[in-house]
């Protein structure tokens, strides 16, 4: 009787222990699940079948739920997988403090019934609070005399729970699964391995600059509009080479710069320049996943935002209510699936602030003793922090540019062909998701020096015992 | 000529719950002279990893002085206080704090980083340090690479590379092997013979044994203090045994009395 109590309030005591891991997981999963409410709400909204081109309005929409399902599927596994990581050490002690595997399990599954029931509970109500917004908005977009109601569909409710307690549930088969393979004394040691130096993969780095290139040339050569494969191939190409650039590219350019005596041994280089080798290999597919997130983002956004400011006015003038209901939907499409990105590059962001400042202050706790001074210490992490977090925007960026043709291309069908407006759409999108990346990349360097903080002082009441 | 002077150092740990708080140290004096060996000794609680917390100027006493050099270290300024560290005091600690994430050839130079010494002076005093500790062949390896005894040696360069005023070192064998503590202990001694001044907080006999002179501390006090004079090194470690040994019964009919 006592051990059915003393489960549920280990795993309320142990979600409130790791609050700065668990929180942003729940909020995530929130905001997931309300997004996913929403584009289930207009789409399952009983005034639909009013509209002007109501079915291919419908069919888009079940495309962005599809796409958003796979990729908000995989955002929260990331985060999930973060969170278990963080966790190994404590799992490790209650097995060795004599809790057996049965009760670990069970920790962990009364753990996601509480975080399910908070975070898609949580998430749906959001999500209906959120569909007035949309609700005005789609209302006042769509050229349609008999405007959709505020409801709440009971099949966008279920469809959406349904979706997230398969995702919450498969995550935590792998969580049980993973706690079955591993021996308690490979838990405990869990995050402390040391990273190995990464060699320089110079085929890595080849084949990311050939397939940079490769994916270029289609952007700049290729007509979509007769393949759509081709964009498809060109998006693959590029997330390849991202992928493949940030894990060997910054190797071999890290281990150049070591390589400068001169450069390398000044106070400011030699820790930013050693601390991110070290770190690179892991750091590396965070980062190449922030700019893959930022890329699809900005691409949806620029070709949304200009298809319906250039391509609204024009169907205005004609008439066709048909060709504005399509684009209507675009920019939702568009709109939603960038908030997706967005959110996941934030939660990568955030994770990788947290878990570099819990690496950070070993190093830095080390330091001190050897002779550096506080302000010392915080001036290396504020100089180290923005190299890590700066490519991934610039290289989004740049992709975002590369990508103009082919989009150009696209929109040239709707008939806008003037090359300008495209690229300043593009333009203005970039610069207000440089804005949002980088008051994100304030907040959570917040956290990652506070994090450096706790852990340095622990470690010196360590030390002075 | 006196190196390093303790006058009249207390520390008391301020507890939250209770009022008067915990004496670490009560009026603690001694002096090291230059070119010395000193091993201190105590046993956990004895108050030794505070006092040389204090010296290495990483922690404040409650009362009372601590000299380097003539400069009072209680009076250094925060601001001023690593640099002071950085170019006066070397340190040794139990479990090396060495970074992985630098080859033994940074971890030795970090402190000279951190000073902003041109590369060119680094190599410099690098090459023969790292010759006469035997490690002149490890410097292009990462710290996961080496054994315990070569990590504590890299630890030693690093606390020597500066060239301090003394070396610090708080349980340089307490990680150690039978094996590599005696070579460890042996490069003690062959830099002290040279001139360098160390002080070593120890609780094994075996290391203290190497030192010419063992101060034991006890309940914040110093009880006792034994020199090697023109003793062998087995006769001071029979010597230091017999002190441990009263210390305790003492200790002992303290408690039954």
């Amino acid at each position: 009787m006592r051990r059915r109590i003393l489960c549920p309030r280990l795993a309320v005591r142990s979600m409130r222990a790791n609050a700065r891991f668990y929180l942003p997981y729940l909020v995530a999963c929130a905001a997931v699940v309300a997004l996913h409410y929403d584009i289930q709400f207009l789409n399952m909204n009983s005034g639909m079948e009013q509209l002007p081109g109501s079915s291919s309005v419908s069919g888009l929409l079940g495309v962005v739920v599809l796409a958003y399902d796979v990729f908000s599927a995989l955002i929260i596994s990331y985060a999930n997988d973060f969170l278990m990581k963080r966790r190994q050490r404590e799992l490790g002690l209650y097995s060795i403090l004599g809790m057996d595997r049965r009760h670990i399990r069970r920790l962990l599954r009364c753990e996601t019934v509480y975080a399910s029931t908070i975070s898609i509970s949580g998430g749906v109500l959001l999500g209906i609070a959120q569909s007035g917004g949309f609700l005005l908005l789609f209302n006042s977009l769509m050229p349609s005399d008999i405007p959709l109601d505020f409801e709440v569909p009971e099949i966008a409710v279920v469809y959406t729970v349904f979706v997230y307690v398969v995702v919450l549930a498969i995550n935590l088969l792998r969580n049980l699964a993973r706690v079955s393979l591993t021996r308690p004394i490979e838990l405990i040691r869990g995050t402390d391995a040391g990273d190995r130096e990464p060699r320089t993969r110079w085929f890595t780095a080849i084949v990311g600059l050939l397939a940079l290139t490769c994916g270029y040339l289609i952007s700049f050569t290729a007509n979509p509009v007769q393949d759509i494969m081709l964009f498809l191939a060109a998006a693959l190409l590029v997330i390849v080479a991202t992928y493949c650039l940030f894990s060997a590219g910054s190797v071999a350019l890290l281990k150049k710069l070591r390589s400068n005596k001169a450069y390398y041994y000044q106070p400011r280089h030699f820790f930013t320049v050693s601390g991110m080798l070290h770190r690179m290999r892991r750091n590396a597919a965070g980062l190449a996943t922030i700019c893959a997130f930022s890329t699809m983002a900005l691409v949806m956004t620029s070709t949304t935002l200009c298809m319906y400011l250039g391509a609204g006015p024009a169907a205005l003038q004609t008439g066709d209510s048909d060709l504005r209901s399509v684009m209507c939907a675009y920019f939702f499409a568009g709109l939603f699936l960038s908030a997706l990105f967005l959110m996941g590059s934030t939660l990568v962001l955030y994770y990788k602030q947290v878990s570099e400042g819990y690496e950070d202050a070993r190093g830095f706790a080390v330091m001190q003793q050897v002779g550096m001074s506080a302000e010392e210490v915080w001036d290396t992490i504020r100089s180290q922090a923005p190299l890590a977090f700066l490519p991934p925007l610039a290289m989004a960026a740049c992709h975002t540019l590369a990508a103009l043709p082919l989009t150009s291309k696209i929109l040239m069908v709707l008939g806008i062909t003037d090359f300008w407006f495209v690229l300043s759409c593009c333009m203005a999108t970039l610069l207000v998701y440089a804005v949002i990346y980088f008051l994100i990349y304030r907040l959570t360097s917040r956290e990652r020096y506070r994090m450096v903080l706790d852990r340095t002082s622990e470690r010196w009441v360590h030390a002075n015992e | 000529m006196a190196l390093l002077e303790v006058r009249n150092v207390s520390k008391v740990y301020k507890t939250r719950s209770m009022g008067q708080g915990v004496e670490a140290l009560r009026n603690v004096s001694c002096i090291v002279n230059q070119g010395e060996f000193v091993a201190i000794m105590g046993e956990s609680g004895s108050g030794k990893t505070t006092l040389l917390n204090i010296l290495a100027a990483l922690d404040k006493p409650s009362s009372g002085q601590v000299l380097l050099q003539r400069q009072d270290l209680t009076r250094v300024r925060e601001r001023h206080l690593a640099t002071f560290r950085r170019e006066h005091i070397g340190f040794v600690f139990q479990d090396f704090n060495l970074l992985d994430e630098l080859t033994v050839r940074d971890n030795i130079f970090l402190p000279l980083v951190l000073s902003g010494t041109p590369h060119e002076e680094m190599e410099r005093r690098m090459q023969p340090l790292v010759q006469s500790l035997g490690i002149g062949q490890l410097v292009d390896q990462f710290p996961y690479e080496l054994s315990g005894g070569q990590k504590q040696r890299v630890a030693v360069a690093r606390a020597l590379i500066t060239r301090p005023a003394i070396l610090l070192a708080d349980e340089p064998t307490g990680a150690l092997d039978s094996h590599a503590s005696q070579s460890l202990l042996s490069i003690f001694q062959n830099l002290n013979a040279r001139g360098q001044t160390i002080l070593m907080v120890t609780h094994s006999v075996q290391a203290a044994s190497h030192a010419e002179r063992v101060l034991f501390l006890k309940d914040g006090r110093f009880r006792r203090q034994l020199r090697r004079g023109e003793h062998s090194r087995e006769e001071l470690y029979r010597a230091i045994s017999r002190v441990l040994e009263k210390l305790a019964t003492r200790d002992q009919g303290d408690a039954r009395a």
